[in-house]
This record gives structure tokens, C-alpha cells and sequence, in this order.
């Protein structure tokens, strides 16, 4: 098929929408989402905790280089100076002393 | 009707005369004192000084943020001919690293335990600094109710 025949075949067919050409496939039923297929129904040996892994697997972790955590102690020094300096400074003459 | 300062007053002066107290009364329109930076940085100061222990005998240490690139740690003590002596430890903070100055010393950067000690130490005294002196919880930065 010629791309200008292709064109054509797509162009004339009618503007519906997958839901109008079959409504029944998106009515989400319990055929689609069976208890049987629930964490806790779940009929295999695994536990909650192991089906929620294989549903969301954390990405793995390696222990960080001696740069990054350097790099992130400096951060984290830099993050606790400013914030402790901004409280700092929203108070400077405006908290008040206790009264004598 | 006496007050109970001109009762007190006659009380103590013996004098039965209703005295006069204007001069005793403090203006009632007076404004409340309010915190310097400095002032701030004293009671900041109280807490820092904690971080590292308890303080020696004849020591008096401060340990306080004065701007945000600079930390200081100062420590006074008594010798043994009762004379006194001090140093002062300064910590600049840089993209590259904590600049350890110290004065008759090398600068070098905070690295291994001492980065994490004094990392540890900024992030406890900010945290009693925000909670103790202005009431502020320090994750949300909300007012501590």
C-alpha cells in the first residue's frame, strides 16, 4: 500500500473513539479486577509485603562514594546555616524579651 | 483607696501620709525590648556550648553561627599560673569544603569524623536553637504551638 492509499484508508474511516466503537471493554467489572487478584486474597505463598515489591520493586541501592557523602555533609551544613539564619533573622527585633 | 506599692511604701517608711509614687510608676506606653542579632546569637550561643559536652572548670566555651558562611568556636580557660588563654576556632563554610582556621595552624578541610561530628553538631544545634529559643518546629518551620 501506497502511503497517499494509506492516508486515504485512515482519513475516511469514521471519527469514533475506542469507547464508542466498544463502550463494554472500558465499565471497569470485577471480571477486571477479581478479588482473587488482591494482595490480601492473593493465592500464592508470597506475602503482602513480597506482592508489594514485585508491584513497585525499588530501584537498588549501592552504598554511596566517599565524595557523595562528602558532597552531601557540606550540603546538608549549608541547608541547616541558612535555614537557622533565616529564623534568625525573621526574629532579630521583633521577639521580645522577657518582661523583668 | 491606697495601692498596694503606697500601703507597702508607708509600711516600710513608717509615714502614714499617702506619699507620692508617681515618680515609682513605669510609663504605661512603654515599648517591650525587643532581641538584637547579637543578643540572638548569645542565647543561640548557650545551647552551642552544650553540644560538645560539659564545659571544664575555668573554661568558658561558646560555639554560635555568625553569618552563613561562618561558624565559630571559642574557648577560654585558666593555666596553671592562673593566666588566661583562648582559642578561637573558625569554620568557613565553601563549595569545596569546611575550612577549619585556626590561628598559629595549617587550614585545612573538615574531613572524615571531624565532618561528621561538626555536621552533626550544626544540624542538633539548629534544631534546639529553632525548638528552645524561637518556637518554630525546624522540619516544617511552622510555629511550635
Amino acid at each position: 500500500m501506497k502511503a497517499q492509499d494509506a492516508y486515504q484508508s485512515v482519513a475516511e474511516q469514521p471519527q469514533t473513539s475506542a469507547y464508542e466503537q466498544n463502550p463494554e471493554y472500558h465499565i471497569p467489572t470485577s471480571e477486571h479486577y477479581p478479588a482473587s487478584r488482591s494482595i490480601e486474597n492473593t493465592t500464592d505463598k508470597k506475602t503482602a509485603k513480597e506482592s508489594v515489591a514485585d508491584f513497585y520493586p525499588i530501584a537498588e541501592t549501592k552504598p554511596l562514594s566517599k565524595s557523595e557523602l562528602y558532597r552531601r555533609s557540606i550540603l546538608e551544613i549549608t541547608e541547616n546555616t541558612n535555614n537557622l539564619l533565616a529564623i534568625r533573622l525573621a526574629h532579630e527585633g521583633v521577639m521580645q524579651k522577657p518582661k523583668r | 483607696m491606697p495601692t498596694l506599692l503606697s500601703k507597702t511604701l508607708s509600711l516600710l517608711t513608717g509615714d502614714d501620709s499617702v506619699p507620692n509614687i508617681e515618680w515609682l510608676k513605669l510609663p504605661k506606653n512603654r515599648k517591650l525590648q525587643t532581641y538584637t542579632e547579637r543578643e540572638l546569637i548569645n542565647l543561640e550561643s548557650e545551647i552551642g556550648k552544650e553540644l560538645f559536652g560539659p564545659v571544664p572548670e575555668k573554661h568558658r566555651r561558646e560555639f554560635f553561627c555568625l553569618d552563613d558562611k561562618t561558624w565559630i568556636w571559642h574557648e577560654e580557660w585558666m593555666d596553671a599560673d592562673e593566666k588566661i588563654c583562648s582559642a578561637t576556632t573558625r569554620y568557613e563554610i565553601q563549595e569545596k569544603g569546611i575550612l577549619k582556621v585556626q590561628k598559629n595552624s595549617r587550614y585545612t578541610y573538615l574531613d572524615g569524623d571531624e565532618l561528621d561530628n561538626f555536621a552533626a553538631a550544626v544540624a542538633v544545634y539548629y534544631e534546639r536553637a529553632a525548638r528552645e529559643i524561637y518556637k518554630i518546629d525546624p522540619d516544617s518551620g511552622l510555629p511550635l504551638n
